[in-house]
């Protein structure tokens, strides 16, 4: 076989091996990389922002020195904050949770999970990523931009967004840099999902049905669709806003604004035509950015409890329930923006409708764990985590879902709570679990298990530090967004909570120091990792650690079984890899 | 030069590849992205990745075609421009490439193709011209694209269409300039078109008729339907 010679060659040479690469698990490695650094900035982002929330009137002469005009005066300006809490969102959605759990993980794992050598089109993966790359500098440029970053939110509500540099600092440049940064972002997820769902149809291995794909497949397989639908309408938005923007067009811009005392000469256009398409795209996103985490959190229960996934079916339903009704709840968002009250009741209906296939997933859990021996590996406890504040961040959701409550509820600190716990964290704890499972498989190496317990507990306990005092700020009707809260007689009494939520997050953030010492000292000198350290069954765990370049070599694997074969009655060993014929199970 | 067909009938050769017979002639070897791994991709898996990238795409209008209606009902401001006799004209000639896009998706030799190919790219630069030439003559009318929503949605829609049937000229290009390697290769010969040839008919084809169908769709939209 004169091909699978030619199979074997990796690429020679730094720059086709590591930079422009086709190998998807070099791509999805980068994709990694590409988010710890978003991350990074986006918590640089949040510490600026809880300085100002903690201790509102205090100077920072050091930071004055670096940015003059965010700092004018003394204090940071409102404005300054705002930029933060744009470019904080902004950063964190798009290349934090989207980019890591569905193009890091998913580029590094789905060939392997289904038994391909590579994805589908590996040119276009490789254009993906670099596009996504141009996507963050473009973003970065908008962070740094002269007039300063955009203040318009990570949703860029228009009018705020759609009139320039007239409506307020960093809505001139700033903005626009923001809108084509994400602009070429949609592009970008457009063709990573586009290869993951070509690859997922046509290139599993022999044996490998449907039915025998693992959790963490199937979830990247509907994120895909959702990123796949939902992205061209963010893009057909943002054209439009930046033609309203540049090009003079009224798509978005009502009549008869008059914006730093000047009238706008712009008319007809509705700013919640601008909200229909943004949250059309916006709710599905939400789902891209957990959906992933439910498919590793449901790989590593089964593989750490010693049992099969409970009801695969119903979770493989579920995810799809999840999905399809992600596309017709985006009103919800809206309940106060002057909607029909008729709308608003179906959109509520739809929304609580989500609770169904999420409890489906949260009880399906719950029984895998129930009775089972677990083995309490730091990425077993990610995962755990997850679960609880996935129900702690859905169960707030039920009750942002109804309009009545959400009246009272919406733009306050509550909303912040709920987003934070089930897309936020929830998603990061997939992000977690997702490592230190896979990083021996993925480096060679184990991680260091006692830094990271110690590093789960103290995000754990941080981040429930940090987002449960927030419901209260809520309840209390302390408005999101808000610079400054000491203005508000009423708010007054909630401020040393607010200081309480900042040395939180400083702890939390600083104890994920933790996290990168680890990574680091163990991708040097961490135990050498065997084949399959954690004995789980699907096929990543039946090639090298690091896999080869071609992931399977020679030999195509060829699947006898499902993903989660743990304690099988009358097997030799308690567990049994896909791959593992009939006649090799008792013995 | 028809009595250099060598394979016979196209499905012939899909098949044939279908079933592992790989890369075919020595200039296609860097298959379909295949990033020099000169791995093995049935025929299926890029039909499918155009089905997807045309779902995307198809989205992307679909949310303008919202927005069209919700911007339409909005308010009086709205002033339906008149068509440009001209569109009639592009519309002929991009309905012809989709003929010549099928003839060259069915060519089973080198030539045949390459000259097809030619046609649609052709046309296609044609279609181009006159969507410019529409613009140019809105403009002399003092209908710009700010000018009331239903010209911007006008010059946006057929704009973005431009881009993506740009891109397809782009393929085209791409296209012709290997089968004038492989011809080169063949020795000045006109052979069987090579399996990765075949490949890029394909996907390009998926694409120029959805682009074909598409335009036929905005012109209703944009001038029929009120």
């Amino acid at each position: 076989m004169s091909q699978h010679a030619h199979v074997a060659e990796a690429p020679k040479g730094i720059v086709r091996k590591y930079i422009f690469s086709t190998d998807h698990k070099v791509i999805g490695i980068q994709y990694l990389l590409l988010a710890l650094f978003s991350v990074f900035v986006g918590m640089v982002l949040s510490v600026f922002m809880r300085m100002r929330l903690a201790w509102p009137a205090e100077k920072w002469p050091l930071l004055q020195q670096l940015f003059p005009d965010g700092f004018a005066g003394g204090p940071m300006t409102p404005e300054f904050y705002l930029s933060m809490m744009t470019m904080h969102g902004t950063i964190m959605v798009f290349f934090v949770l989207t980019t890591a759990p569905l193009s890091g993980f998913g580029n590094y794992f789905l060939p392997i999970q289904i038994g391909a050598r590579d994805m589908a089109f590996p040119t276009l993966n490789m254009l993906s990523f670099w596009v996504t790359f141009v996507a963050l500098m473009v973003m970065m440029a908008a962070l740094f931009a002269a007039g300063g970053a955009p203040i318009s939110g990570w949703t860029g509500y228009a009018p705020l967004s759609a009139l320039g540099e007239i409506a307020g600092p960093g809505l001139g440049l700033g903005q626009t840099l923001w809108i084509i940064s994400i602009a070429i972002f949609c592009v970008a997820s457009l063709l990573t999902s586009l290869n993951f769902l070509a690859t997922t149809i046509n290139l599993r291995a022999p044996g490998m049905s449907l039915g025998r794909m693992p959790l963490t497949v199937w979830s990247w397989f509907t994120t895909a669709i959702l990123a796949l639908l939902a992205f061209p309408v963010l893009l057909a938005g943002g054209i439009l806003l930046l033609l309203d923007r540049l090009g003079g067009t009224s798509f978005f811009i009502p009549g008869g604004l008059v914006v730093s005392d000047q009238l706008i000469r712009h008319e007809g256009g509705s700013p919640l035509l601008w909200q229909h398409l943004f949250w059309f795209f916006g709710h599905p996103e939400v789902y891209i950015a957990i959906l992933p985490g439910m498919g590793v959190t449901s790989h590593i229960l089964s593989t750490f409890c010693r049992k099969p996934i409970f009801a695969y079916k119903a979770m493989v339903s579920a995810i799809f329930a999840i999905g399809f009704i992600s596309y017709i709840v985006w009103g919800h968002h809206m309940f106060m923006s002057g909607m029909s009250p008729y709308t608003s009741m179906a959109f509520s209906i739809t929304t609580l409708a989500v609770g169904v296939p999420s409890a489906i997933k949260t009880f399906n859990w719950l029984a895998t764990l129930w009775g089972s021996q677990i083995r309490f590996t730091t990425a077993m406890l990610f995962a755990l985590g997850f679960v609880s504040l996935f129900v702690t961040g859905g169960v707030t959701g039920l009750l942002l879902a109804q309009p009545a409550v959400d009246i009272f509820l919406h733009d306050t600190y509550f909303v912040v709570a709920h987003f934070h716990m089930i897309m936020g964290v929830a998603a990061i704890f997939g992000i977690f679990g997702g490592i230190f499972f896979w990083f021996p498989k993925m480096f060679g190496r184990m991680m260091n298990e006692t830094l990271g317990r110690v590093h789960f507990w103290l995000t754990l306990v941080g981040v429930y530090a940090v987002f449960m005092p927030m419901h209260f700020l809520g309840a209390a009707g302390a408005p999101r967004r808000y610079a400054e809260l000491t203005e508000f007689q009423f708010l007054k009494p909630l401020q040393p909570l607010h200081l309480f939520i900042s040395v939180a997050a400083f702890i939390t953030i600083a104890s994920q120091l933790i996290f990168l010492v680890n990574v680091i000292w163990s991708a040097w000198k961490g135990k050498t990792a065997s084949v399959n350290p954690w004995e789980a069954t699907s096929l990543e765990w039946t090639i090298p650690s690091p896999p080869p370049h071609d992931n399977f070599g020679e030999t195509e694997p060829v699947v006898y079984r499902g993903p989660y074969e743990y304690s099988v009655p009358g097997a030799s060993s308690d567990y049994l890899l896909q791959t593992a014929p009939a006649e090799k199970v008792s013995g | 030069m028809a009595s250099s067909i060598a394979t016979g009938k196209p499905e012939n050769m899909r098949n044939a590849f279908a079933h592992g017979a790989g890369n075919g002639a020595g200039g296609w070897t860097n298959g379909g992205g295949g990033g020099g791994s000169g791995r093995f991709v049935p025929l299926e898996t890029y039909r499918m990745g155009m089905w997807f990238a045309v779902a995307g795409i198809a989205m992307l209008f679909i949310a303008l075609t919202s927005a069209y209606a919700v911007r339409q009902g909005l308010g009086p401001d709205w002033q339906a421009i008149p068509m440009p006799r001209i569109l009639w004209l592009t519309t002929a000639l991009l309905l012809t490439s989709s003929i010549t896009m099928e003839k060259a998706r069915r060519a089973v030799q080198l030539e045949y193709l390459g000259r097809w190919l030619a046609a649609t790219l052709l046309l296609g630069v044609a279609f181009l011209g006159g969507q410019f030439f529409a613009w140019l003559r809105l403009e002399a009318q003092g209908l710009y694209l700010a000018t009331n929503p239903h010209s911007s949605f006008f010059y946006v829609l057929t704009g973005l269409h431009g881009i993506h049937i740009a891109g397809g000229i782009a393929a085209l290009s791409y296209l012709l300039l290997m089968l004038r390697r492989e011809y080169v290769l063949q020795g000045g010969q006109c052979g069987p078109v090579p399996t990765h040839g075949v490949r890029w008919v394909e996907v390009v084809g998926i694409y120029w008729h959805f682009m074909d169908g598409l335009w036929l769709y905005l012109l209703v939209m944009l001038f029929a339907w009120t």
